[in-house]
């Protein structure tokens, strides 16, 4: 087998974000973590597990493009992710943000349609490729029942099947997940992710997710990044988890 | 009914509404002869001609494209702050158009120089090129403090609180004015369609359609908005852009009419609730028509309500907004208790 391109290649990486300080917005930057390198890999599904509040959001949004980073570089199938148009980088990366984000009143078709958002022209009309692309993953996750409820009205669970269908929906090649798993059931645990693990094996896509849970990172990622405090980063297999290795991660000092 | 058939009974419903304005009022036009002078045959009565031409004309005409423009701009700031609640009015635009007028007319005189001439082009462009920045200062204090401010309520205090201190400007500026200018500008802020000639017109109307145009441009932006800031981005849109086109079109929409008509409540954060629930779609490809349609639709009635026939006397146009446009609000927070207390988890 020859060695896979990356689809995600980080190198050197300082995470910062920026603060405001005072109603003029005067803005400085705080770093918060520093020389992070790691590399993602087409068909590949890495979780990220590190304390609260230690950069693990920042880490995801910085990888979305969303956040500049302060140092270092990513590149995104061998281009730098800066030099993606902002459309361009929605074809390639999708994102799940935790929670529902404020929204409420919207309806759970109107989101779902909003993933061919990056694909779609100024009317934003669909094509027939579009409709196909959102039918099949409609049906796939059973959401065709509900596309009239607004999300406020469904359960948590439900909600973040939503949320990752409109994901899928804008058809990535890299997914971030911020705490997919956080307020879900265990059944709702295990079907998001065996969407996931299916979406990434069967389409070849990759992802990353951060998570609170251990045991479920263990179960279903293949390698696992642990970010522990003073930019203590360390990437392993998911087999060679260990107590002692969580302890590490997690103890402040 | 499809969204594009119920789009086009609204439009009938405006050009009824509209020939019915022209028709109602203090001396009540019958409707073959106000069709015979508008399609120049000549009407049986000079005085009619008149009143039709100089009067009424004109004041319809501005209650349509001002009502286009308030609705216009409340259903984007809605979207944009994520707020049901935001409109030009509640978050003090108005009233930052309102210091910018009072500024050009009132500051000028104490400076010597008048520009009350409203007869003359350039001072009437000067007022709307004040009120549009007036509401340009406002809204960008209010989209600062949006970012430090979660959750809708906060920031309609601000409105309200900037609302204030413009209006104190205002009453510092209206204690050195001669009485004269104190009454035409109090009579200014209770609002009205009716005191815009046609050159006013003129000069509201090309904003106005920049405006409009521009807010339909960001159609699809918008859409992606609803999902929050942080989707929109991930989504491909171009947030800073997006903002700076949002904020150019609300100041201009609010400006030109808060110029010329007076600071007009209600009817950004009325209509496009109303026309949410005659058309349940956030697509703002149909909703920004809609909104418009439904905007200009309540002005002309306001107008139409605010004139008693037979008398020469009109209500100030901004009760008549209130007793329409406020039960509107209060239904909708009393139906949408959850929703209004910030963020769901």
């Amino acid at each position: 087998m020859s060695p896979m391109q990356p689809l995600l290649s980080v190198h050197a990486l300082s995470l910062g974000y920026k603060v405001y300080r005072g109603l003029l917005r005067l803005s400085s930057y705080q770093r918060c973590y520093e020389d992070i390198h790691f590399e993602i890999a087409p068909g590949e599904l890495i979780g990220i597990l590190g304390p609260n509040g230690v950069g693990k959001t920042t880490l995801l949004k910085t990888c979305a493009g969303l956040i500049q980073p302060l140092q270092g570089h990513i590149q995104l199938a061998q281009v730098n992710l800066q030099d993606y148009s902002p459309l361009a980088r929605a074809q390639k990366i999708a994102l799940v943000f935790s929670g529902r984000q404020g929204m409420s009143q919207l309806k759970v078709s109107e989101i779902l349609g909003a993933g061919r958002y990056p694909h779609t022209g100024f009317w934003g009309k669909f094509s027939s490729v579009d409709w196909k692309i959102q039918e099949e993953i409609i049906s796939h996750f059973k959401l065709g029942s509900i596309g009239m409820a607004k999300i406020q009205t469904l359960s948590d669970g439900k909600a973040q099947m939503v949320f990752l269908a409109r994901a899928l929906i804008q058809q990535p090649q890299l997914l971030l997940l911020d705490e997919p798993t956080a307020f879900l059931d265990l059944v709702y645990k295990k079907e998001l992710m065996n969407c996931l693990i299916h979406e990434v094996k069967n389409k070849n896509r990759a992802a990353l997710l951060t998570t609170h849970d251990p045991e479920l990172a263990q179960k279903y990622c293949d390698r696992i990044i642990l970010m522990g405090h003073h930019s203590r980063f360390k990437i392993i297999e998911a087999k060679h988890l260990t107590e002692a290795e969580l302890l590490s991660t997690f103890t402040p000092e | 009914m499809s969204l594009l058939m119920r789009l086009f009974i609204l439009l009938a419903l405006l050009i009824i509404l509209f020939l019915g304005s022209l028709l109602w009022g203090s001396a009540i036009i019958p409707f073959e002869d106000v069709l015979r002078i508008l399609t120049g045959q000549g009407g049986s009565s000079e005085t009619w001609e008149a009143i039709l031409f100089q009067y009424r004309l004109p004041k319809s005409l501005t209650a349509v494209v001002a009502g286009m423009s308030l609705s216009v701009a409340g259903l984007q700031m809605q979207t944009f702050f994520r707020n049901p609640l935001a409109d030009p009015f509640v978050l003090g635009i108005s009233s930052g158009g309102s210091l910018g007028v009072a500024l050009l007319l009132m500051g000028g005189g104490l400076l010597g120089f008048s520009t009350v001439a409203f007869s003359v082009h350039w001072g009437l462009a000067g007022i709307a090129l004040f009120s549009i920045m007036g509401s340009l200062v406002m809204l960008f204090i209010i989209l600062i403090v949006s970012r430090f401010l979660a959750g809708p309520s906060s920031l309609l205090m601000v409105g309200l609180m900037s609302g204030y201190i413009s209006s104190s400007f205002v009453t510092a500026l209206l204690f050195y004015s001669d009485a004269e200018r104190m009454r035409s500008y109090m009579l200014w802020t209770m609002g009205s369609f009716s005191s815009v000639s046609y050159s006013a017109l003129q000069i509201m109307t090309l904003p106005i359609l920049i405006a409009l145009f521009l807010s339909y441009t960001q159609a699809k932006p918008l859409n992606a908005y609803l999902l929050g800031e942080e989707y929109a981005s991930s989504l491909g849109v171009n947030v800073k852009r997006l903002r700076i086109m949002i904020l150019l079109s609300c100041a201009l929409l609010t400006g030109s009419v808060t110029a010329f008509c007076g600071p007009i409540g209600f009817m950004g954060i009325a209509v496009p609730h109303i026309s949410r629930s005659l058309f349940p779609v956030s697509n703002h490809h149909i909703q920004i028509p809609a909104t418009a349609l439904c905007g200009a639709i309540l002005a002309l009635v306001a107008e139409t309500l605010s004139q008693f026939p037979g008398s020469a006397q009109a209500l100030p146009l901004n009760s008549i907004m209130a007793l329409l446009g406020a039960p509107v609000v209060l239904t909708l927070i009393l139906k949408n208790r959850a929703s209004l207390h910030g963020s769901h988890p």
